[in-house]
């Protein structure tokens, strides 16, 4: 029987009281709170299977499924659009609902990641490393069917996690302040090193590049504007969803349209309906298989959980490192490795569970999201915090098993997705391209309702374009750049708070140890590799001058040419520090100096090296898969006049005319054929996009004068 | 054709070719009836309601309970647009800057866009005395709390100068941390400001953990800790106190009988003021006459619509309506701060207190 709790409804006289208590080792002994807490699991589990919950918790988790399919809208975005369908729930089908959209997004995601190569939510990003890997290897199937399989292990990992935590729940919380937040993000950091082992000096580059992005914005210790060279929108820092939208998503466009061909490359023939099916069952039998992995990674995932701000994309990227770390084949990670799926899936599901510990715990929310949460069950008209684990433990647990149940139905409905989906990675890329870069740049704009956003996504486009053929570890950037401020603040909190010797504290000190064995660990185990003389794999650049460069020659005139711009931009922003208060520009000069130098160093080696190569007469054509440089040229420069378009036109007008122009002019379709794609595309997004989300996208520059704005 | 299009609501391609249509065809037969008046105007229209902040705060929950009660008194459907950026600096300006035809508002941060134009921040592209104001939604009302962890229990412990008390802020000029300055400049506290908290909720984890041992706080937020035996309020800034603040002094009550008592009491007054000015809804500045006098009636009734009183009571949103004229009075009252409450606040801002 449903129960249902107004805001001033009194707890049931079925629920047994749960007396708070201090001792952990009593709260479990504590025969009553036992009590109290089972019939809990009871009542929790019988209301969500309740007819009257059930259909909310289908429609919600199909929701999030969706919107985590649709590049650039997140959990967070899944959350505020179900906030309004609250108001004539009852609290139940509401959490359900709520919490179920949240619970699927990264589901949703990772098709997206594996079958097209840009990330759903951030949090796929990781699985980008080895879904489309597996895709163009002809094992799209065992991908998808991993990945869901490991999500919903992940999850339900997490959700047991946190029910086993609520004796303790509040305690939990409050072992991770500033101090101990710092030592963990710092860890997270090292695993740079594990993800870029096979071209070191390009990854810490990338990682530093990474930092420094991190430090953009305004530092609110000083109320200082780092690194906007001017431009006012900057001050709040660049967003995580258009920075891997670029880096990721815009990055692959790029790629795909200068090489032209079907997005699934090296899939000799479409695979049918049923080969699929049985590629996507094995997939789920991986998973299972591999329960230890997934296992270790949904504990990564819940841990990083806990720690407020650090949300699930650095989660995923440390379970991927702790994937390749742990494997016998290193090798095969970033060629498509199922386990470098597995891990990073597992791992951005399992952080709901932690995530929730200190909204349910305390009522405050760990993370946008979860303020979302906190205001949905406000308006529900339930509080979190004590009194709901003493009183209405029942609510925490129709949590928990939404949770679970929620992705057991996203697994569910996303192989019935994939098999439709997948038909589309075997279009042609010059009128798949322009159609998913109408896609990217309108989730880019939706994340957060700024033009900004769009040129972000655009500009990093180039860059993570540049990174992937140039061997720079964007997954190292984007560690950096997730972490980077997590740490400078809470370094800085920590100091503030208990002094320079903050890490001799026990539990921080262990979390250090922690780190530096980490490190060292790591440090061995590559100089040994280098010692050993590994055989050189796609990843791999010279140790030393002598020896023969796996490297193209053409990339490294093209590689200085980006060191030199990057150099000139990080050289901008150290004379620009100067002018910083000393609190603002430490961490700033900490990052740039060795960044200079490395840079400096791998210019270097490059040079060395290529003459090297001149020397012994190496050819120095382009290589196969090398892109015409004439049809990035053009890439480039349609993706400008894209922005310039929207600017000035708006959203639905500068797409159409883009993606027209760009598969007629450009890529020499059919006139009708264009037509017909970029009007039924740019329809399609206008009827989701401001229809059914009710999103607003920009007007352009043209109809807000016409309509009376004063500026612009 | 400017007037026409001023009476659209959005680009929407569609809707912008169909309206145009209507628009010409009304034009044809009715012979040009522009003067509709305001009730009819906005009949089937939709009002953009800005809400300088992501979901999942305040002033979002307030705009969506309200929004209906809008909808139903306006007969406009309210379509509420998240914008947020600069400390709701963005959203806030976007208001400002938008067309005047009376569809476009929002609830806007009322004392943190007083205070940047008061210490000229850069950013604040307003004039908030212009808006065209349709009310106030609630107040803020600012109380000290102490952690548990804390062992402090009153005021007078912290006032009576025996020990160091850490106070936590968000960032440098925020709310919280210019009334930890204002105070202790007029109290004499001995205190160890550390701001730089990202926000409100990293800081009552902080007086959880016992990191800092108070924070000036919402009211709204305070009790939440408080019903959990987590916080105390130990200084509340009321003249006339709510129920929950009974037995708390008040700032008035700590400078009492003090050497300079009057000069103190001009400094809590302007800060209390600051406080007063809560969360208004605005418009753009220059709004036609009939448009913003109705929008104001249809506020005024949406916020005394019975349903929405339980509403918001059931969700422990306090609400405290002040209308229009009200609102310009404060405003004014508050930018008319003497020279030097100015240059104190304006120093407070920029952290050089």
């Amino acid at each position: 029987m449903p129960l249902q709790y107004g805001a001033n409804s009194e707890s049931p006289a079925s629920q047994l009281p749960i007396e708070p208590c201090e001792e952990i080792l009593e709260c479990f002994l504590d025969g009553k709170r036992l009590m109290g807490i089972l019939e809990g699991i009871a009542s929790g589990f019988l209301q969500t299977v309740s007819l009257a919950v059930l259909p909310y918790l289908v429609i919600g988790s199909v929701f999030g499924l969706v919107v985590g399919v649709i590049p650039g809208l997140s959990g967070h975005f899944a959350m505020a659009m179900a906030v309004t369908f609250l108001y004539s729930m009852e609290p139940g089908s509401g959490i359900a609902f709520l919490l179920g959209a949240h619970a699927t997004v990264s589901q949703g995601g990772g098709i997206t990641a594996i079958l097209f190569g840009i990330p759903g939510a951030p949090q796929n990003a990781a699985t980008l490393l080895d879904g489309p890997a597996m895709r163009d290897k002809g094992d799209l199937g065992t991908a998808l069917g991993a990945a869901m399989t490991s999500c919903l292990l992940g999850a339900t990992f997490g959700a047991v996690v946190l029910a086993l935590l609520i004796p303790v729940l509040q305690e939990a919380v409050l072992l991770f302040g500033p101090p101990e937040i710092v030592i963990l993000a710092f860890l997270s950091l090292t695993f740079v090193a594990v993800l870029g082992r096979e071209d070191m000096m390009r990854s810490l580059i990338a990682a530093l590049v990474g930092l420094l992005l991190a430090m953009v914005g305004l530092d609110n210790v000083t109320n200082t504007e780092r690194f906007t060279f001017g431009f006012e929108r900057l001050a709040d820092g660049l967003s995580l969803v258009p920075v891997v939208l670029g880096l990721f998503a815009v990055a692959e466009m790029i790629e795909l349209w200068s090489i032209s061909g079907p997005l699934a490359r090296g899939q000799a023939k479409i695979e049918s309906g049923r080969q699929v099916q049985k590629q996507i069952f094995n997939g789920v039998r991986v998973a299972f298989r591999k329960w230890w992995l997934v296992l270790r990674c949904s504990a990564i995932g819940t841990l990083m959980g806990l720690i407020p701000g650090l949300g699930s994309a650095p989660a995923a990227f440390v379970a991927y490192g702790h994937a390749k770390q742990s494997s016998k084949d290193k090798e095969s990670f970033g060629k498509g490795n199922v386990e470098g799926v597995i891990g990073p899936e597992a791992a951005n599901d399992a952080v709901e569970g932690g995530a929730l510990a200190s909204t349910i715990a305390f009522g405050i929310p760990g993370s946008s999201s979860m303020a979302i949460l906190l205001s949905g069950l406000f308006i529900l008209g339930l509080e979190t915090g004590p009194q709901m684990l003493n009183q209405h433990v029942d609510i925490v647990f129709i949590m928990i098993f939404t949770i679970i149940l929620g992705n057991l139905i996203g697994t569910v409905f996303g192989m019935f997705l994939v098999n439709p989906l997948s038909r589309v990675t075997t279009v042609r890329s010059s009128m798949f391209v322009p159609v998913l870069i109408a896609i990217i740049v309108s989730g880019a704009y939706a994340s957060d309702g700024s033009l900004l956003d769009i040129a972000v996504a655009l500009v990093f486009g180039v860059v993570g374009y540049l990174m992937k053929r140039l061997n720079y570890s964007r997954a190292a950037l984007l560690i950096g750049f997730v972490l980077g401020f997590v740490v400078e603040k809470n370094l800085y909190l920590a100091l503030m708070l208990d002094g320079p010797f903050f890490v001799a504290e026990p539990l921080p000190f262990g979390l250090a140890m922690i780190a530096v064995v980490f490190l060292a660990y790591n440090v061995v185990s590559i100089y040994r590799n280098r010692s050993r003389s590994m055989p050189a794999t796609s990843n791999d650049v010279p140790g030393s001058s002598g020896r023969t460069s796996a490297e193209p020659p053409r990339n490294s005139a093209t590689e200085v040419w980006f060191l030199a711009c990057l150099g000139a931009l990080v050289l901008a922003a150290f004379m620009e520090a100067f002018r910083y208060e000393m609190v603002s520009s430490r961490t700033p000069f900490v990052i740039m100096t060795p960044l200079l130098f490395l840079m400096l160093l791998q210019a270097w080696r490059i040079r060395s090296a290529s003459r090297a190569e001149r020397a012994g007469d190496m050819p120095v054509a382009g290589s196969a898969t090398g892109g015409d440089a004439g049809k990035i040229g053009l890439m480039l420069f349609s993706m400008a006049a894209l922005f310039v378009l929207i600017a000035v036109l708006g959203h639905f007008p500068g797409i159409l005319i883009y993606g027209f122009l760009s598969m007629y002019l450009l890529a020499r379709e059919k006139l009708v054929v264009s037509a017909i794609v970029s009007i039924s595309v740019t329809a399609a997004l206008f009827v989701v996009f401001e229809l059914a989300f009710n999103i607003e996208m920009y007007d352009g520059l043209v109809f807000r004068y016409l309509q009376g704005y004063r500026d612009f | 054709m400017r007037l026409s299009l001023q009476g659209l609501t959005r680009v929407n391609a569609l809707r912008w070719i169909a309206a145009s249509l209507v628009a010409i065809a009304s034009l044809l037969i009715g012979g040009g009836v522009f003067a509709q008046d305001a009730r009819s105007f906005y009949e089937g229209k939709s009002i953009k309601w800005i809400v300088p902040y992501k979901p999942g705060g305040g002033y979002d929950e307030y705009s969506r309970m309200l929004a209906p009660f809008v909808s139903k008194y306006t007969g406009a459907r309210v379509d509420i647009v998240n914008m947020s950026g600069s400390g709701g600096m963005r959203g806030s300006t976007e208001i400002f800057k938008a067309p005047a035809d009376g569809l476009t508002v929002g609830i806007v941060p009322g004392s943190a866009l007083v205070m940047n134009e008061i210490a000229e921040q850069k950013g604040a592209a307003y004039k908030i005395a212009e808006f065209t104001y349709l009310g106030r939604i609630s107040t803020e009302q600012r109380v000290l709390v102490v952690g548990a962890e804390s062992g402090i229990k009153n005021f007078e412990e912290i006032a009576d100068g025996n020990k160091t008390i850490v106070v936590g802020a968000g960032g440098l000029g925020g709310n919280a941390y210019v009334d930890a300055v204002i105070t202790a400049h007029v109290f004499g506290l001995d205190q160890k400001l550390i701001h730089g908290f990202n926000n409100s909720p990293d800081i009552r984890l902080a007086l959880l953990r016992g990191d800092i041992d108070a924070w000036w706080g919402s009211l709204a937020e305070a009790l939440k800790g408080v019903s959990d035996k987590e916080l105390t309020i130990v200084l509340h800034a009321e003249k006339n106190p709510d129920p929950e603040l009974e037995n708390i002094p008040s700032v008035y009550d700590a400078i009492a009988g003090s050497e300079d008592e009057a000069a103190k009491e001009k400094v809590l007054d302007a800060w209390k003021a600051l406080s007063v000015v809560g969360r208004p809804v605005v418009g753009p500045p220059g709004i036609p006459e009939d448009r913003a006098a109705f929008l104001q009636d249809a506020f005024r009734k949406a916020m005394s619509d019975p349903e929405l009183v339980e509403t918001a009571e059931a969700a422990g949103r306090q609400i405290s309506y002040a209308s229009s004229d009200e609102m310009i009075e404060i405003i004014r009252s508050v930018i008319d701060m003497d020279q030097q409450t100015q240059e104190l606040f304006a120093s407070a801002i920029r952290g050089e207190l």
